[in-house]
């Protein structure tokens, strides 16, 4: 069943027969030796196709790291912003990778404390994009000041200008949100590796590779009272994260909340933000996981079971966001106020940018809908491509909130189009190559799989049948004794 | 002065550096202080000195007061004791301040290609010319006593012509002063008394170089103190949209040509005289109009524009008469323009010399005439074909290209010179710094060279005619009270008494057709280049068209019908066409132009490369005709291509929010407090005013607001605004803190727009303030919303939250990398914002602090009036009033009180301090329908 | 099979984690003090002038007022470094062959003004006024120091933001009658705290400095 990665078309693979039997999270019983073996072996086959991803995503990522420099030399006049619209590309990347950082904590805090055993197959996978994410979002706020060699003003500190930061913006707030989460997403990402990374220090085939693991290691050996602090720790840190799910993008939705902009003063922005920002998690977890799943071969690892899961997870995130877009208008209409009607029900679905608009309505309400159909849920190609317009659909509704609503304001006479630069477009372009580097790498070095945690699942689903027959025995007997009576 | 300007420059580096605020967290570059060697009495460091000067707008003097520091002037306001300004200042007189440091200035004397000496130039003047052939020298019409006398000297030389030329000459005008008097005169108005006021395409409130002194008291019949207060009538017959046009209460949009007949239809009804008019497709709106001036004898006043042909100022001048207004609301005296209305004016007296064959010399002393003569004079193959030529010019320009010797022209703030004003009144014109090029001359000591005087300075030629002139005081006085008021005393010449000959004025309005053509063009002279005297000028290039609010672009303006018929539309290039000459140029559709009427404005369109006008526009005067200088027929058609306009304001509906609030006069009459529900205070809980002892305020009567946008000139120079380009406009990143926005308003007749100075509103509520991560804007507790550069470090937040968009950011590097003379241009109480910063309006806070510094050290109060914002201070319409709204005493205070007063966008609750009086219109009643 | 590391690594990397976790805070902390060191702020820093002008000798031997050189300081923002002219008026008289004196006659006679090193540097944005002060009751020596006992110049004040707030928003213990402004050694009359005695001036002044940002940033 191991996959034969060595074919270089991903295409190939994608298409293969799926195994039956998809109602199942697990449908291995290998031996943990086997398991363990199989999911390390990516680490330590040669992929003939690595270095070109790498090469092709690593030159993406320096076309990147020009566009910036070259903009912090000049000035980010070089992008399309102006006056009306002030913030564009910059803020519309950073609300939407910090969106899509979202489903990595979601998955492995919120469904680890609810204990959902789907979450265990992918939840490292989640947690690995969440992380690539973040670090892509935490270049735009900097990038985007106009002098973000002082950026550091933002942080409070008592600095000799007896000046501190404005605490009734929400930028300030932004700063802490964002390293808390990234922090705490680092964190418990890492701990949760451990195992898996002790397991690869014993089967690295060469001894500089069993040190490098080894180091990561922390000394996992596995004993007793480690697994008991493990558990502590683990579940500890899915608590610190939980609230940070909700209060991240809550606190981004902010940025726009609190001012008194048609189309971004609204109440309904942060659960508006916070379902958002899953939704697009989701999406970019199966975009990545489809792929991934059938170049290494995993359909049984990560089976139709998942993939229908996360299916209906984008339907239910899918549907708070139609939700939000009902209201919107609706709000504006019932609140009579001149300037919102004008924006939602005029600018927006008939004015010079309803083409984003009207992309926003396909992708994010109306193409997810298929997936009522189980058919579309549990087949890879299709979920892949329904993922994709969410994405797609999710970064122009962060177009749509940004761009649209500053583009005409109060006074028509400072009324102006937005258009971006050919530096705007690389930067965006330039984060979509860094991300998948890191991914890359993340897929080449580290076990993306959490081995330990599906090895104790097999384990306890063999108990189970076990368990259930015994169950069955001990209810028969009381039955026994009462006759006797 | 050298070390003066070393010092300057010391500064400017570390203002310019400033807002980088490396100094935080690094020990900074060493700094010098570079003192005096022996300090002159009259300068203090830091503190700014005012002088008086004037300046010379086609041959009419114009009042200035310049601010110099440390000997750099830095600002230029009007001299209140001048009667053309009366403290205010237009547009190109405030702008004029650029071409004194304009790094493109011609900096040398050549012959051909090569440098060449004073002395070579002079031993050229000095001699006859070769072949006994006669020396011509074209200057600009002058008033300026001095060079008369000069002129009068050079002429006594046998073999010297002197002739006047002027893209933009007034010879319309005087002979109709002609046809109507027999002699030239020129009409003095007083629209201060003036209850009814016709304008035949006149447009006294707009047009460049007219005295400020007009508009201001036009503007004081406008602003109505209440519901029973009384306000003049404004009537506007013209061709295209003018300032004065959309000031109008009732307009009639007519092409240039039939003005003419609107006119006749006028004297027809008002003074008939035996005068026959057939039916015109106006008479009942002529007929309205004559009813009203008929109705207000001795306070009515007819005004003509020089644009229109002589009979239509002849048919002004009659009408004022028949109505009685002479005396009243007009008077009559000389032109104080030398020769005015004789035949040494105008190109066609050179251009016949020169085929003549008798010229050998050709000296022309300022002016561009090579570009700015009439397409068929061909002026430069005639100056190519002479022996020899000198230009004394301030750039090396298309004249100075044809001719074969170059002076560069020594700019008016930098040389000695006097000038009369429109009524007479003389100034003596002071420079305020060192020549910044050694090497410039003025005309005068061009002539002083003919008459072999080269070593004569421009300071020596001007004293040494008024030592002749009887001052009647001793000289000394005399010259330091000249000096001193910018003034010489004794006012202007006095009004005579004349009568209209009827004949020639009756024969014409018989005679005037009403046929309109197919197709008119129509030359203007803007306020931005003035017919292309201020073309390299970047802060008036820059500076939005107040009709079009186009920025660094002339178009070819047409209203939608005639827009049509070209079938082309806004940004599309059509070609222009007239006998054979043709240009291209972007067309711009505008309401209020009459049908079939293409307008284009004058001076632009310059191919010289490298230059702030370099491919800015389409040149005019490729067009013109000796014969139409001011209309001609025209045969437009669409051209390929499209042409990107640099537009300030895109977007001309209000889209029915209350913006800019406006009523007729009557309907305000029955509620006069319509505005007052946009004047309420949001209820709130907390503390509404700062604990600061002044409180400082703004209002804007839109009124007397005519939008001619001298206060956006003001702002520019007085903050260091800097100029972003075309590029740049076209991006949305224009800089200017203070715009002119433009509405249309149908319902209103007349100009159907209105405009709206807008600014910082320095709101008590400041949604950009609470938005601002660091802290960068905050409240003042005197209610300022102040702006902290070296404290910014753009977000941009508050540029989003701003309701009214009156932020700027500086995308890129705009100010550091900019040519050393532009940097003594700078005004050294502002920092010079650095890249990534915000930056807005600040009620020009440097000089209200230097004001309390001032008044704390006296131990005194602040006066009322004490403190002028830049905007303020230049209004020629007072429409803006600053000051201090705790202390109820103060003007501003009794502005607040008007009924009229509102707040804009007052729904959000931000309580602006700057606040705004409804625009009351007066249209006739009689032409409702 | 030989064990990975070596039994003393766990003391290794104990000792790196705590360096890490103690650098990530100790960077910050040195970065605040580090401007607050007089390297950066430039106190106690003698500077070396074109001319070795000696202040002890023209203001303690010489007894001459601060105001006669620095005649602009009451009514400009600049205090002003005398023009050559002033130091000629006595120097055309006395040490008029003094070699110590030399560029100060080379400037007069070559019109070439004297390059000072500035001592008392503030960021360009920061527009502060002598005159405002000196008005108000605030001597010299206030910022200055015994700049009578000073040979060779130097800044005794920090001149950072905190230190001039500082004293706007408590002005009182700084204050001295404006007839003392320039004395070096004044001392409030005795009975009196420097509180009671600045009080006393800044009723009588109405002292009361701007706290707003523009006051000193335009």
């Amino acid at each position: 069943m191991t996959a034969h990665a060595e074919i270089p078309a991903v295409a190939l693979p994608l298409l293969r027969e799926e195994p039956t039997g998809g109602e199942e999270v697990l449908l291995t019983d290998e031996s943990d030796l086997e398991l363990t073996d199989r999911l390390l072996g990516p680490l330590w086959r040669q992929w003939p196709w690595f270095k070109y991803a790498l090469a092709i995503t690593g030159l993406g990522t320096l076309v990147l790291l020009l566009a910036l420099t070259y903009t912090v030399l000049t000035g980010i006049g070089l992008w399309g912003n102006n006056i009306p619209v002030a913030w564009a590309f910059a803020i519309i990347n950073f609300v939407w990778w910090i969106g899509i950082g979202h489903a990595g904590t979601f998955i492995s805090a919120i469904l680890y404390l609810f204990e959902v055993e789907w979450r265990t197959s992918i939840n490292r996978f989640a947690e690995a994009m969440t992380l690539f994410a973040v670090i892509q979002a935490g270049l735009f706020p900097i990038f985007h000041m106009g002098r973000p060699w002082f950026a550091y003003w933002l942080i409070p500190y008592p600095s000799e200008m007896n000046v501190w930061p404005q605490f009734r913006s929400a930028l300030p707030w932004d700063v802490v949100a964002v390293t808390t989460y990234f922090t705490v997403s680092l964190l418990f990402w890492y701990a949760g590796l451990l195992p898996d990374l002790a397991a690869a220090r014993d089967r690295a085939p060469t001894l500089w590779r069993r040190r490098i693991y080894g180091i990561f290691a922390l000394g996992w050996r596995g004993e007793s009272w480690h697994w008991k602090h493990y558990r502590i720790t683990y579940l500890v840190l899915a608590g610190i994260a939980t609230p940070l799910v909700l209060s991240v993008h809550t606190n981004v939705s902010f940025d726009f909340a609190i001012s008194q902009l048609p189309g971004w003063h609204s109440t309904i922005f942060p659960p508006y933000f916070v379902a958002g920002a899953i939704y697009s998690g989701f999406a970019m977890v199966l975009q990545l996981m489809i792929p991934a799943r059938a170049v290494f071969g995993l359909q049984k690892i990560i089976t139709r079971n998942h993939l229908d899961n996360m299916a209906k997870m984008l339907l239910v995130t899918g549907w708070v966001v139609t939700y939000a877009y009902i209201v919107e208008p609706f709000m504006a209409w019932w609140g009579g106020d001149t300037y919102e009607m004008y924006d939602m029900l005029v600018d927006r679905p008939l004015g010079p940018y309803a083409f984003v608009y009207w992309s926003v309505i396909f992708c994010n309400c109306i193409a997810v809908q298929s997936l009522w159909m189980k058919s579309w849920r549990t087949s890879p190609v299709r979920l892949w491509v329904v993922a994709c317009l969410v994405q797609l659909g999710m970064w122009s509704e962060r177009f749509m909130l940004i761009v649209t609503s500053l583009h005409r304001d109060f006074l028509p006479s400072s009324w102006r189009m937005y258009v971006p630069s050919w530096v705007d477009w690389t930067i965006l372009g330039g984060t979509c190559s860094f991300f998948l580097f890191l991914f890359l790498l993340f897929l080449r070095f580290v076990p993306f799989i959490p081995i330990s945690e599906i090895k104790e699942m097999r384990h306890a689903k063999s108990e189970e049948h076990a368990r259930a027959r015994f169950t069955v025995g001990r209810v028969e007997a009381p039955a026994a004794e009462v006759s006797r009576a | 002065m050298a070390d003066v300007s070393r010092r300057v420059v010391l500064r400017l580096f570390g203002a310019s550096a400033a807002v980088a605020g490396a100094e935080a967290c690094s020990r900074g570059p060493q700094e010098y202080i570079v003192p005096y060697v022996n300090q002159p009495p009259e300068v203090t460091p830091s503190v700014a000195t005012l002088y008086a000067t004037a300046m010379t707008v086609d041959g009419y003097g114009m009042g200035v007061l310049a601010t110099s520091h440390e000997g750099r002037p830095t600002k230029l306001e009007g001299n209140p004791e001048h009667p053309a300004s009366l403290g205010a200042l237009g547009t190109i007189e405030q702008g004029s301040l650029w071409g004194l440091y304009d790094p493109k200035r011609a900096q040398g004397i050549r012959h051909g290609e090569n440098p060449a000496t004073w002395n070579a130039i002079a031993d050229v003047l000095a001699r006859p010319a070769a072949g006994g052939k006669k020396t011509f020298v074209l200057l600009e019409p002058t008033s300026a006593p001095h060079l008369v006398d000069l002129v009068r000297r050079v002429r006594a030389r046998s073999d010297v012509f002197v002739g006047f030329h002027t893209p933009l000459d007034r010879r319309n005008a005087w002979e109709g002063a002609k046809l109507a008097f027999g002699r030239v005169l020129e009409p003095r108005w007083d629209f201060s008394r003036a209850d009814v006021v016709l304008s035949l395409d006149a447009d006294f409130l707009g047009a460049a170089g007219t005295p400020q002194a007009w508009a201001r008291a036009w503007a004081s019949r406008r602003r109505i103190a209440g519901p029973n207060g009384a306000m003049s009538r404004l009537y506007v017959v013209e061709p295209r949209m003018s300032i004065t046009g959309s000031s109008a209460d009732e307009r009639l949009a007519v092409q240039s040509r039939q003005v003419t007949s609107v006119a006749a239809d006028v004297v027809a009804q008002v003074a008939p005289r035996g005068a026959a008019r057939r039916e015109s497709p106006w008479a009942r709106w002529v007929g309205a109009l004559a009813r009203d001036l008929a109705a207000h004898p001795g306070a009515s006043l007819v005004v003509a524009g020089d644009g229109q042909p002589p009979v239509v100022h002849a048919m002004a001048h009659a009408l004022n008469e028949a109505l009685g207004n002479v005396g009243h609301t007009v008077t009559y005296a000389p032109s104080p323009i030398f020769e005015a209305g004789e035949g040494s004016h105008g190109i066609e007296a050179l251009a016949a010399a020169i085929d003549a064959g008798d010229i050998g010399l050709l000296v022309v002393a300022g002016g561009n005439p090579v570009y700015a003569a009439p397409a068929d004079m061909d002026l430069e193959k005639r100056i190519r074909s002479l022996p020899a030529s000198v230009y004394l010019g301030s750039h090396e320009n298309e004249t100075a290209r044809a001719c074969s010797y170059f002076v560069p022209e020594a700019h008016y703030l930098e040389s000695w010179g006097d000038v009369l004003a429109f009524d007479g009144t003389a100034s003596i014109a002071q420079p305020i710094i060192r020549p910044l090029v050694a090497d410039a001359r003025t005309p005068a000591q061009m002539l002083a060279a003919m008459l072999s005087r080269r070593e004569a300075t421009s300071h020596a030629l001007v004293e040494e005619h008024w030592q002749s002139a009887p001052t009647g005081q001793d000289f000394a006085t005399f010259w330091r009270e000249a000096l001193v008021h910018g003034i010489v005393p004794g006012g202007g010449t006095p009004a005579i008494d004349v009568r209209v000959s009827w004949g020639p004025v009756t024969r014409a309005v018989t005679a005037a057709s009403v046929s309109p053509a197919p197709f008119e063009i129509v030359y203007f002279a803007d306020g931005k280049v003035h017919g292309g005297r201020f073309a390299e000028n970047e802060w008036l290039q820059e500076l939005p068209d107040p009709v079009t609010r186009i920025s660094w672009d002339n178009a070819a303006l047409a209203n939608d019908t005639t827009a049509r018929s070209i079938a082309a539309n806004t940004g599309d290039v059509v070609r222009l066409e007239i006998g054979g000459r043709s240009v291209v140029a972007p067309l711009f559709v505008l309401d209020g132009m009459a049908d079939g009427v293409v307008a284009l404005a004058l001076g632009y369109g310059h191919e010289i490369p490298d230059r702030a006008s370099t491919g800015v526009g389409s040149n005019a005067y490729a067009l013109r005709r000796a014969k139409a200088l001011w209309a001609d027929d025209l045969q437009p058609s669409a051209a390929s291509g499209t042409w990107e306009l640099a537009r300030v304001q895109e977007h001309e509906s209000m889209e029915g929010r209350p913006i800019v609030l406006h009523k007729r006069l009557d309907a305000y009459r029955k509620d006069p407090g319509f505005a007052r529900e946009l004047n309420e205070t949001p209820v709130t809980l907390y503390e509404l005013q700062p604990p600061g002892e002044h409180q400082w305020g703004m209002t804007i009567d839109l009124n007397a607001c005519t939008g001619c946008s001298a206060c956006v000139v003001a702002c520019t120079v007085e903050n260091n605004v800097p100029v972003v380009g075309k590029t740049g406009v076209a991006l949305g990143r224009v800089m200017h803190w203070l715009r002119i926005d433009r509405y249309a308003a149908g319902e209103m007749r007349g100009g159907a727009t209105v405009v709206q100075p807008m600014l910082c509103q320095h709101c008590e509520k400041a949604p950009c303030e609470y938005v601002c991560p660091v802290n960068a804007t905050v409240h003042s507790a005197d209610g300022l919303n102040e702006m902290i550069y070296n404290r910014c470090v753009g977000t941009r937040f508050c540029s989003n939250n701003c309701p009214y968009k009156v932020r700027r950011f500086n995308y890129f590097q705009y100010n550091r990398d900019k040519p050393a003379s532009l940097r003594l241009a700078m005004n050294p109480d502002v920092t010079v914002r650095d890249r990534g910063v915000m930056e807005k309006c600040t009620y020009c806070v440097q000089r209200i602090r230097q004001t309390e510094i001032r008044t704390r050290r006296d131990q005194r109060p602040i006066r009322d009036g004490e403190i002028q914002t830049a905007c303020q201070q230049t209004c020629p319409t007072g429409a803006i009033v600053f000051g201090d709204i705790a202390d109820k005493t103060t003007r501003v205070s009794a502005q607040m009180a008007n009924p009229r007063v509102y707040q804009v966008l007052q729904d959000l609750g931000t309580l602006p301090r700057t606040r705004y009086l409804a625009r009351i219109v007066n249209p006739n009643p009689e032409l409702d329908t | 099979m030989e064990p990975l590391f070596p039994p003393w690594s766990d003391t290794v990397f104990r000792v790196c984690l705590v360096l890490a976790a103690t650098g990530v805070l100790a960077m910050p902390v040195a970065a605040m003090l580090w401007v607050r060191t007089p390297y950066v702020t430039k106190q106690n820093d003698p500077v070396d002038q074109p001319v070795a002008f000696d202040h002890r000798h023209h203001v303690r031997d010489d007894g001459i007022d601060c105001l006669y050189c620095h005649y602009e300081a009451e009514r400009s923002a600049f205090a002003a470094v005398p023009p050559t002219s002033v130091c000629m008026n006595c120097h055309s008289q006395v040490w008029q062959t003094s070699q110590r004196l030399a560029p100060v006659r080379a400037s007069w006679f070559d019109d070439e003004p004297v390059h000072w090193q500035r001592v008392h540097q503030l960021p360009q944005f920061v527009y502060f006024d002598h005159s405002a002060h000196l008005s108000h009751g605030v001597g010299c020596v206030e910022c200055h120091g015994r700049i009578d006992l000073m040979g060779q110049v130097h800044a005794v004040a920090p001149l950072t933001m905190s230190w001039c707030l500082a004293c706007h928003r408590d002005p009182t213990p700084r204050l001295r009658p404006t007839n003392e402004i320039t004395n070096m050694e004044w001392a409030p009359p005795p009975g009196t705290t420097r509180r009671e005695a600045g009080e006393a001036v800044a009723r009588q002044l109405h002292v009361d400095p701007p706290v707003s940002c523009t006051g000193c940033h335009r």
